[in-house]
């Protein structure tokens, strides 16, 4: 998944929160703003999972879930940032 | 010989039905009906909890790698995916259910699936699936009030089968008796019945072919009640009961009278269960097993 820049994995994952919680993306960014930012704004677990489904499907790859992975990789959205960049950069080098 | 539990809420049912496991750690036929179901008693959920975290401690068998109560109610209905007050809020649900079941099927920890996944995708031999939940809702949501035709299989004898022939001592509901069989290891909860009396209450019927009341049974409650509360939710009706029917129920923890002894001290405060997501962005940490022994 070579090409995939920061900016386009974050766009992904916060219409794919936006839709998992349904909100608009306005109203999603306007609650990061309020908790403080993509690093204070926490993530359920389970809509964590979602998130990582959508965006495996919106870039045409399977991610690996949650249930595999230790929980802090995926508490915050800077997190689940982090996680995905890191599996979809290891994609493009299968 | 069975027992049958009659309390208020979550908790103070558990512990009455802990404490008839007191003597031989074990009951066949243990019914525990729940007036309350979305009341739970936090400290008692607290002193379950922090007990498999001391089991795990000591390096006990089979608490290994314990679960908050939290997490084992998320089995049943996970609060976190459902938000209510918007439009299509059970649809949402069920499609990021659907998500979830969809990743989950290629973890390395799956097994035979989850509740909710039965729930919103039940399966047959022929490979396609069935949402109960929105058949539910649908027959709920007709013009006609249907009081008693509500019911939701969780196991599929033609899935969850061990080798056809081999027989065990599991749940036997439907279908063709030689398929009929479980292996340990496959769904506790075998079936859910729901009732819509004339008062405008929904009640549930659980029936479990076997449950762990360290590990599960609190759990499950709550999971009970939360699904209980959606189905209540999304058809305009009340909560009424929650009635859990134990096949065999036991207990698997050394130190019985220890726990509960703790969950009775602890035991007082009774509190509203949650049973939706959290408002944006806020955290479901304070759910997690304590990390800290006192």
């Amino acid at each position: 998944m070579s090409g995939v820049t920061h900016s386009e994995i974050r766009e992904a994952l916060i219409a794919a929160l936006a839709n998992v919680e349904g909100v608009d993306v306005e109203e999603l960014e306007q609650g990061v703003a309020a908790n403080g930012g993509d690093s204070l704004y926490e993530l359920d677990s389970k809509v964590a999972e979602c998130v990582i489904a959508e965006v495996g499907e919106a870039f045409g790859v399977p991610l690996v879930g949650p249930a595999d992975l230790p929980p802090d990789q995926y508490a915050t959205i800077e997190a689940l940032l982090d996680l995905l960049q890191g599996s979809l950069a290891a994609t493009s080098e299968v | 010989m069975a027992i049958f539990i009659d309390e208020k809420d979550i908790g103070t049912a558990w512990l009455a039905a802990y404490e008839a496991l007191q003597e031989t750690g074990q009951a066949v036929n243990l019914s525990v009906a729940i007036a309350h179901p979305l009341h739970e008693d936090v400290g008692v959920r607290r002193a379950i909890e922090r007990r498999l975290v001391e089991l795990q401690a000591a390096g006990t068998s089979n608490f290994a790698n314990p679960q908050s109560m939290h997490t084992v109610a998320n089995t049943i209905f996970p609060i976190g995916l459902y938000r209510p007050g918007r439009d299509g809020a059970a649809s949402r649900f069920m499609a990021n259910v659907h998500r979830n079941e969809g990743l989950r099927a290629s973890s390395r920890s799956r097994r035979w699936g989850t509740y909710i996944g039965r729930l919103t995708a039940y399966p047959s031999q022929d490979g396609s699936t069935t949402n109960q939940l929105e058949l539910i809702l649908k027959t709920l949501n007709a013009g006609r009030k249907y009081v008693d035709t509500y019911e939701m299989p969780i196991v599929a004898p033609d899935v969850d089968l061990g080798s056809p022939g081999h027989l065990t001592s599991g749940a036997v509901l439907h279908g063709d008796v030689g398929f009929d069989t479980l292996k340990r290891g496959g769904p506790c909860l075998a079936h859910i019945s729901l009732t819509s009396s004339r008062d405008g209450a929904l009640s549930m019927v659980a029936l479990y072919r076997a449950h762990v009341y360290e590990t599960r049974a609190y759990g499950n409650f709550l999971g009970l009640a939360r699904l209980l509360a959606f189905l209540a939710a999304e058809s305009g009706r009340d909560v009424g009961q929650l009635l859990v029917v134990t096949g065999h129920a036991y207990s698997a923890a050394p130190g019985r009278a220890t726990l509960l002894a703790a969950a009775c001290a602890a035991a007082g405060t009774v509190t509203p269960i949650e049973i939706s997501a959290r408002r944006l962005g806020a955290t479901m940490r304070d759910l997690d097993l304590p990390t800290v022994l006192r």
